[in-house]
């Protein structure tokens, strides 16, 4: 079991190396690895192991769903999170607002929309607190009400200790975007648009 | 229907047949028809069952034969400006008939004695989505539950309308829940409310988004049915993309007691449909779907 656990360790270690490496922009490096089709051990690589080592793993695997063009359904795309600064939940949320990449459905929050925080609490009550932009620059209608919540609430209420996600503007409860959802209570995951 | 002319300034009277209310007769003073030994035209018989021409006392006459009493449509005749130059002298005459709401009487019977209170979505200072074109919701719900009033009243139902002109239902800037609640209390503060329905237009980030989709509340078994009849009614008339029923936690479903559902004609931030909603004609048949909907609703009750 040891043994077990310290082989995955390892193999854990090596593949964050390995998707550092690869996200790297100043592309030769990368290139370089993949070619030899194994991770190298030049310096920068053996600095960015003993950083990574130091702050234990600094990126999580997550779900993440953006609406499809007619507003339907959510499609769910894998992200890997960089959780060096924000906390998972946080990272997660943030990516929604980057926008999907091609083939993984349209941005659904407004771009002028600020996040101001995103918290859980022990019940597994998450709050995402965003500043007014979200609901001044929100273009409104049910369907749209409909994705931009189950976009937010879907993807946090994929970590399983998430049960419900209550919206906030600038720290107050938001009652409702344009009219059309009851927003007064925490969200549950809104498994009829996945 | 479309008649051509060989004059452009073909003087023409629309009218009733005094002798026979099931005809119209379009005359042209003073014109001759060339080819009256033609067999009447024969028509599918929803509007019009035939077109039969004459020439009496020296003027061409066109006799449109109806399946009910023209007193119950619109009809009107008006001539369509030919573009063609080559053709400058002749002209298109065209005849509307359209039928009014007292035509679909058999299909609304079941709405009479029913008290049934009607939102449109949004007013006042909350335009509600915009279209690209400029039209704003609040007005289209408006117009459309205007016309979803004027039908189920005629046909015996009690309608009560959170709003009848462009406002806000509780107060100007209030807060959601105030202006939403507002809405629910109409419903529930009239007496014997027997359904609630909520009118709105849809709108979405992208502007390909389209079609009629209409929403209940999870646990209400007979909104549900509502919603259904409803959306079928629309789908059946409007042709648009059929979107289906859903349940949504939307607040004026969850906050009523009594059936309900919210419908979404079509999506205003689609360029095609915002024309389509800014539309009388189509407003009045989205109107007419629904209060069939309303009827079948009561029947099956």
């Amino acid at each position: 079991m040891e043994r077990i656990r310290t082989i995955l360790a390892a193999f854990f270690i090596i593949s964050t190396v390995f998707i550092a490496g690869c996200s790297d922009n100043s592309g030769n490096k990368a290139q370089s690895e993949q070619q030899n089709g194994q991770i190298t051990t030049n310096d920068q690589a053996k600095n960015e192991k003993e950083s990574s080592d130091k702050k234990n793993i600094k990126q999580v695997k997550a779900t993440v769903y953006f609406p499809d063009e007619n507003g339907q359904k959510l499609i769910a795309s894998d992200r890997t999170l960089n959780t060096e600064v924000d906390d998972k939940y946080l990272a997660a949320v943030k990516v929604l607002l980057q926008g999907p990449k091609k083939g993984e459905g349209i941005a659904v929050i407004p771009k002028q929309a600020k996040l101001l925080a995103v918290s859980v609490d022990k019940n597994g009550i998450a709050s995402v607190n965003f500043d007014n932009a979200l609901v001044k620059n929100f273009s409104g209608g049910s369907t749209g009400e409909i994705m931009l919540v189950g976009s937010v609430t879907d993807t946090l209420t994929n970590f399983p200790e998430v049960k419900a996600v209550r919206f906030l503007v600038d720290g107050k409860p938001l009652e409702t975007l344009s009219g059309h959802l009851d927003l007064t209570e925490p969200v549950k995951r809104m498994k009829n648009i996945l | 229907m479309e008649f051509k002319l060989g004059s452009k300034d073909s003087q023409y009277i629309l009218q009733v047949n005094p002798q026979n209310k099931k005809e119209l007769l379009l005359t042209f003073p003073g014109t001759k028809i060339k080819n009256t030994s033609q067999r009447p035209i024969t028509l599918d018989g929803s509007l019009a069952k035939s077109v039969k021409f004459t020439n009496e006392n020296g003027s061409g006459r066109a006799v449109v034969s109806l399946p009910y009493d023209a007193d119950t449509v619109n009809y009107k005749a008006y001539i369509i400006n030919n573009a063609d130059s080559r053709r400058r002298n002749s002209s298109v005459l065209a005849v509307d008939i359209s039928k009014k709401a007292a035509v679909l009487s058999r299909s609304l019977q079941a709405v009479a004695g029913h008290v049934i209170v009607i939102d449109p979505g949004h007013g006042g200072s909350d335009s509600g989505a915009v279209g690209p074109d400029g039209i704003m919701e609040k007005n289209v719900t408006l117009a459309v539950a205007k016309k979803v009033y004027n039908i189920l009243v005629n046909n015996g139902a009690t309608v009560i309308m959170t709003r009848t002109v462009d406002k806000d239902v509780y107060a100007p800037n209030a807060s959601a829940v105030q202006e939403l609640q507002a809405r629910v209390n109409v419903g529930e503060y009239t007496k014997n409310t027997d359904i609630f329905l909520s009118v709105h237009a849809n709108s979405f980030t992208s502007p390909s988004a389209n079609g009629t989709e209409t929403y209940y509340y999870q646990s209400s078994s007979q909104g549900e049915k509502l919603a259904s009849l409803i959306q079928d009614e629309m789908v059946k008339s409007s042709g648009l993309n059929d979107r289906g029923i859903a349940a949504a936690n939307f607040y004026v479903l969850k906050h009523t007691s009594m059936p309900s559902a919210l419908v979404e004609l079509a999506f205003i931030s689609n360029y095609r449909e915002e024309g389509l909603l800014n539309a009388d004609d189509f407003q009045e048949m989205m109107a007419e779907a629904i209060c069939r909907a309303i009827s079948r609703y009561f029947q099956a009750d």
